[in-house]
């Protein structure tokens, strides 16, 4: 939201008259202008330029051990990052109160110096041990930061590790599964952090950051606690993914940057709708046992739970196709599986029309709305679901170069029909 | 204000107190520990955090101990030495010894039998100067003689056992500490 070019506008437009002080201090509180008098955006971008490389560095210097030095010198110097971040912390929590720049680099730098505090004692000692206990470790202590001081930049980096931490978790017993608790643990912490942040910056771009990484990190997380993977693990899989497109009707009232929930639904939802789009696919889902889903009846029922209850809330508030049909693509996949256990040949069909269903509707929203990004992702759906039947039909070459053609043109076609529309409205406006 | 210095000083204390515990704990085991050696034979990964280390797979994971429960997957390991001084494993138990003899707690996939074939010993890395990793597993590559796979050097880790906890002191090639091989091979880039 903030425009650097607008900061350097409204002085201008105060001395030209054409607003009023008081008017261009408005302007200023709306756009979050007034914080940066206490830290420039260029402060805040050199701080924590600055702590990463001082922050890598430190790590680097760490993984190049230091045989020469005694172990006690050594293990006096292992405390010297996290004193040195902490004493930093210290003073953007007393003395740069409202600081971003001293905030978010110090938190920053105090991250960094517990990653390579940990890895010098690990060498220390020559301490064992897999990669996932070290980033558990450094996670639980890095885990104070998202709310003292509240660091988006440590938030993000925090979420990666948690998640990194829990794949490694998951991926290694392939023999006798490993249930990533402690990822669990650590993420659910971590979900206050998220609230506070809403409430304090919600349409900030850190939000839309800490937005995406939390549906990801969480969609991921559901995954991990499943001991098998059968229909009812996809279809649950789909809840989940239809949940995360209604999030930004759950705060109604409330401009909050929410958006990469639905993208990552979206997302998942396409991918899901495209792959079954293949008849092999609902042979191989449907010839299943479909019996694993008793060994997992724990989480899918959780993710079940909170899927349904994310719907029903979002339904007292969102019209049926409102801004994008994903949440309806749920119901049209069910559609096509009991369609499915019949005839899966049959199902293959309806998903290909399903797709250019949802294709044409967000198409004409793209349109509706004058939005270039939606219509042509409306467009890349109808072409794609073409474009992907070329593989399981035997179609000659003259006429998927028509259809190559006849797509190409309807993109330019429909871009160059938006961009005149979108010139006509400001001309007319 | 007093919350927040409160909490920010509960938060320097804790994230201070988890190294220090780390310390404290293996610091008990190389003052106190009783002093086994391991034979080994390295290889040389890297770690993404904590940089250059060679994996140590030693002689005494290898074995036949009878399975002390069908569902178990770790367990305590009784400690001996063998007629020429190295570490060796003497039985598997599920509980820790009463009567204070030396043990570590070990895994191991028993694959539905009633033997335990393997182990793995609660250490398995020793930590070295960046780009001495490589000179290490070279000094310890084996090597094909008559059809027979031999290390050119004997090698063994020190390491300091104390109540079922264990820390490598130092890795010994060929009765010498492995920092003075590399002193003497190849010193360390500055």
């Amino acid at each position: 939201m903030r425009d650097p070019r607008l900061s350097d506008a409204l002085p201008e437009l105060v001395r030209e008259g054409l607003l009023e002080p008081a008017q261009a201090d408005r302007i200023r509180v709306r756009y979050g202008l007034l914080e940066g008098r206490s830290g420039s955006a260029m402060m805040l971008v050199l701080s924590i330029v600055g702590s990463l490389l001082v922050g890598l560095g430190i790590i680097l210097i760490v993984a190049h051990n230091w045989d020469d030095l005694p172990r006690s010198a050594r293990t006096m110097l292992a405390f010297v990052p996290v004193l040195l971040g902490q004493a930093l912390v210290g003073v953007a929590l007393f003395r740069k109160q409202g600081n971003v720049a001293w905030r978010e680099g110090s938190a920053l730098l105090l991250s960094t110096g517990i990653l390579a505090s940990v890895a010098l004692i690990s060498q220390i000692y020559h301490i064992h041990g897999e990669l996932q206990g070290y980033l558990l470790l450094c996670s639980a202590l890095i885990l104070p930061l998202l709310y003292l001081p509240g660091s988006v930049l440590v938030t993000l980096g925090y979420l990666v590790l948690v998640l990194w931490q829990g794949v490694l978790v998951r991926t290694d017993g392939f023999f006798t599964p490993q249930f990533p608790w402690g990822m669990l643990v650590l993420l659910l912490a971590s979900v206050p952090a998220y609230v506070l942040h809403a409430r304090r910056n919600g349409d900030s771009l850190g939000f839309w950051w800490h937005s995406l990484l939390l549906a990801i990190t969480l969609g991921v997380a559901a995954q991990l606690f499943h001991r098998d993977w059968e229909l009812p693990h996809l279809v649950v899989l789909l809840f989940l993914a239809a949940a995360y497109t209604v999030v930004p009707w759950l705060h109604p009232g409330r401009a909050l940057r929410t958006w990469p929930w639905a993208l990552v639904g979206g997302s998942t939802i396409l991918v899901v709708l495209f792959a079954f789009s293949f008849r092999p696919l609902w042979e191989e889902l449907l010839r299943e046992t479909m019996l694993g889903w008793r060994k997992d009846v724990l989480p899918l029922g959780t993710s079940m739970v909170v899927s349904i209850t994310a719907l029903v809330l979002a339904h007292r508030h969102r019209r049926p196709f409102e801004r994008w049909p994903y949440p309806e693509a749920l119901l049209l996949f069910l559609v096509c599986l009991g369609v499915g256990i019949a005839s899966p040949a049959l199902a293959a069909v309806l998903m290909n029309l399903a797709l250019l269903v949802v294709g044409v509707l967000t198409m004409r929203q793209g349109l509706q709305q004058g939005s270039l990004k939606r219509m042509n992702l409306g467009l890349l759906v109808v072409s794609l679901t073409i474009l992907l039947r070329f593989f399981d039909t035997d179609l000659s070459f003259v006429l998927r170069g028509l259809v190559f053609i006849a797509v190409g043109l309807a993109f330019l076609f429909m871009n160059l029909r938006m961009l005149r529309q979108q010139k006509r409205d400001a001309h007319a406006g | 204000m007093r919350g927040r210095i409160l909490l920010f000083s509960l938060m320097a204390v804790v994230q201070l107190g988890a190294l220090a515990w780390m310390i404290r704990d293996h610091e008990q085991v190389l003052e106190k520990g009783r002093v086994f050696h391991f034979r080994t034979a390295p290889i040389d990964p890297r770690d993404p955090f904590r940089g250059e280390y060679v994996v140590l797979d030693f002689a005494a994971e290898d074995g036949d101990w009878p399975l002390p429960d069908s569902s178990a997957l770790e367990a305590f390991a009784l400690l001996a030495e063998d007629s020429a001084g190295y570490a060796t494993i003497v039985a598997l138990r599920m509980e820790p010894p009463p009567d204070g003899t030396d043990h570590l707690r070990v895994t191991f996939n028993s694959w539905g039998g009633d033997t335990v074939h393997r182990v793995q010993l609660p250490f398995d890395r020793f930590y070295l100067e960046e780009g001495d990793g490589a000179i290490t597993e070279q000094l310890l590559q084996p090597v094909w003689e008559e059809d027979t796979l031999v290390q050119p050097l004997p090698a063994h880790a020190v390491v300091r056992v104390y109540k079922g906890e264990a820390v490598i002191e130092d890795l010994v090639v060929d009765g010498r500490s492995i920092h003075a091989w590399l002193n003497e091979v190849a010193p360390t880039s500055p």
